[in-house]
């Protein structure tokens, strides 16, 4: 498997009580039950794609905190915060008495994650999303954390497929849209856009534009007039907080003269939803294709019960 | 160097650096191509309709690259000019506009608008709340100033060494509140943060250059009667007053004036380092300490090297856009200390 995770011997003891459970379903037990009370219900998740994630398996109650960026489901902001996930403190999140902690990759600082990997509680630590393929990869790893294989596979499964259907209609599009992703708007300032090697480049990857500023690495400010000369079809903006007013941006000195701008190709996306890399990205992700693809014809996706605002049950 | 040699070198750099900037950038459209984009838009009477040939590159020079220049040029000359005065007001070469707490003021007040700024961006109207950020920088480092300067005056009179220290206080106590707010950001926010701080060109439209524009002017006009003033300063508050300098009106002009002109500045490039301190050093250097001809050569000086800079920032990491601050530190800075060596004892005017 490559998903890297930390096990400390207490989650080695927690997995155990997993496989103890799962050999009670052999008993014709109610198995997720029993894994689930092997993680307990005082979860701490650190990460909106990963709250997102316990919340598709149907075990948002089992959530005693959240960190800042968990904003999805709208009961996740209801739940008490731990603070950004990139800069935790070890006591404030230890004080909940959490029976399991679930965290995104980026978790930190790294003297945090220590602390609380040496801490008697199991702690799994999920490895960065680089390939569409790790979607499902972080699910099922999410999903045993906590205890919910079962639903963990399935979500997994149902999750891939979607993004299958999305890969399998946009192989069929003949051009590939020249495309630039923006971190939000620009403020007043430059633009600041995803190069290779960024969270930006994968979301990409599974809308099926092609990356105009690839030459660069990691999300960095562009210069005006080079936006210009790289002659994005398309323009992606992510929304990380407020909704993004896609005209702002369109006016944008960089992009006024632009194809994306005639063409009314300039799309919001939500942040959290399509680089979190949550179970919603097969859906968002069609949605910002459809806007750029506006004349290739896409298969409906089955609608999921975690694309909908309220929890599953 | 005379003093009319140093002005005209001083004219002369930046009229290259102008040409520089319009003609120097990641797309290649170089003087000759600029001299045909520019006869192309004027034989045919504007640019609409203008041939298909052209019309890439109009728009390069006329909505990216010309009002670019313009506001670099305005920006490097707001900070060179605040930089002289405020370094003959305190009466000391170290000084520069962020003694009067302008840019911590504008940092914090910027970092408030990151962070805090979404819910309140759509009770704005559009054209503004794209400028949010730079509009509360701007409020944010004036504000900062004002109640400054309104500390350290008591019955009509300004203490200079009241100011510093209050301005060193209220640096602090800015700086406590950005640190909170830094803490509080997530990453997205943070990114957009310290990209402003190390300051861009980037963006820049007529619209937002009229803004600025004003602010930057008024402390243009003031200069002549702050050159005297400031003159007269020189020997001393006392001896400035019998010559029959207003001491108080000055300095109040000055700060004020300085202040608007660098939260323009700063609200429209960012927080962009050592252009304010180095290019009135520069000038003195050359033409000596007096005002009259320090505070426009600064000005012109500051603008050159601000266009400069900020030519080296769009290409030498396209099509990314190296922070102009990081330019203006990374050649001005090792410069700076080369003439510091090498005219050891006689910086300060």
């Amino acid at each position: 498997m490559s998903e890297a995770r930390e096990l400390h011997p207490a989650a080695e003891i927690s997995r155990r009580a997993v496989l103890l459970g799962m050999s009670a379903s052999a008993l014709a037990l109610r198995p997720s039950q029993a894994m689930a009370k092997a993680a307990g219900d005082k979860i701490v998740t650190l990460g909106g794609g990963v709250t997102e994630i316990v919340y598709a398996l149907g075990a948002g109650d089992r959530i005693v905190a959240v960190d800042l960026t968990s904003t999805y489901p709208a009961a996740a902001r209801g739940k008490p915060n731990v603070g950004y996930y990139r800069r935790l403190s070890a006591e404030g999140v230890l004080a909940l008495a959490p029976t399991a902690i679930v965290a995104a990759d980026g978790a930190g600082p790294k003297e945090t994650m220590d602390v609380l990997a040496s801490a008697a509680v199991p702690l799994v630590s999920l490895a960065e999303v680089r390939r569409p393929g790790d979607v499902a990869t972080r699910i099922r790893a999410v999903a045993e954390a906590i205890g919910e294989q079962e639903r963990g596979t399935a979500l997994a499964d149902a999750v891939s497929a979607d993004l299958s259907t999305l890969a399998e209609d946009i192989f069929h599009i003949q051009k590939r849209q020249r495309t630039l992703i923006l971190l939000g708007p620009s403020n007043g300032g430059p633009l600041t856009a995803a190069g290779s090697q960024s969270t930006g480049a994968l979301a990409l990857e599974l809308v099926g534009g092609d990356n105009v500023a690839a030459s660069m690495t990691g999300w960095k400010p562009l210069v005006d007039e080079a936006v210009l000369a790289l002659y994005p079809e398309a323009v992606i903006v992510m929304a990380t907080g407020a909704p993004v007013s896609v005209d702002a941006v369109a006016r944008h000195p960089a992009l006024a003269g632009s194809a994306a701008v005639r063409d009314n190709r300039v799309v919001a996306a939500d942040a959290l939803g399509l680089v979190g890399f949550g179970p919603r990205v097969a859906h968002i992700a069609q949605g910002v294709a459809k806007r750029i693809y506006s004349d290739q014809a896409f298969r409906e996706l089955p609608a999921r019960p975690w694309t909908e605002q309220a929890p599953p049950k | 160097m005379t003093k009319f040699s140093g002005v005209s070198a001083a004219i002369a750099l930046l009229v290259f650096a102008v040409v520089a900037s319009l003609s120097i950038g990641p797309v290649a459209i170089g003087p000759t191509r600029l001299g045909e984009v520019f006869n192309a838009i004027v034989a045919n009477g504007g640019r609409a309709g203008l041939p298909a040939e052209f019309v890439r590159d109009a728009t390069i020079l006329a909505d990216i690259r010309a009002p670019r220049t313009v506001l670099g040029a305005l920006v490097g000359a707001a900070m060179a000019l605040a930089g002289a005065v405020m370094q003959g007001m305190f009466r000391n070469p170290l000084a520069d506009p962020g003694l009067i707490g302008v840019s911590s003021g504008a940092a914090f007040a910027a970092v408030s608008w990151i962070v805090l700024g979404e819910g309140v961006a759509h009770l704005l109207p559009q054209a503004l709340a794209e400028l949010g950020m730079p509009l509360a920088a701007f409020a944010g480092g004036l504000a900062t100033t004002l109640l400054l300067a309104r500390i350290a005056s008591r019955d009509g009179r300004t203490e200079i060494a009241v100011m510093l220290l209050a301005g060193v206080a209220l640096g602090a106590l800015s700086a406590a509140g950005t640190g909170l707010l830094v803490f509080t950001a997530r990453d997205d926010q943070l990114r957009a943060f310290l990209f402003w701080t190390l300051g861009s060109l980037g963006g820049a439209t007529w619209f937002k250059i009229a803004l600025a524009l004003p602010f930057m002017l008024a402390l243009g006009l003031a200069a002549p009667f702050l050159a005297r003033g400031l003159d007269a300063v020189a020997l001393g508050e006392r001896a400035a007053f019998h010559v029959g300098i207003d001491v108080e009106r000055l300095k109040r002009v000055a700060v004020v004036g300085v202040a608007a002109a660098v939260a323009a500045a700063v609200a429209s490039a960012g927080t962009i380092g050592f252009v304010g301190l180095a290019a009135p050093h520069l000038v003195r250097l050359a033409i000596g300490p007096g005002h009259r001809a320090l505070l426009p050569a600064s000005a012109v000086l500051g603008a050159a090297l601000l266009l400069l800079s900020d030519v080296a920032a769009r290409t030498l990491a396209t099509p990314a856009e190296l922070p102009i601050g990081v330019v203006t530190a990374a050649f001005g800075a090792p410069f700076f200390l080369w003439l510091l060596m090498r005219r050891r004892g006689r910086m300060v005017g």
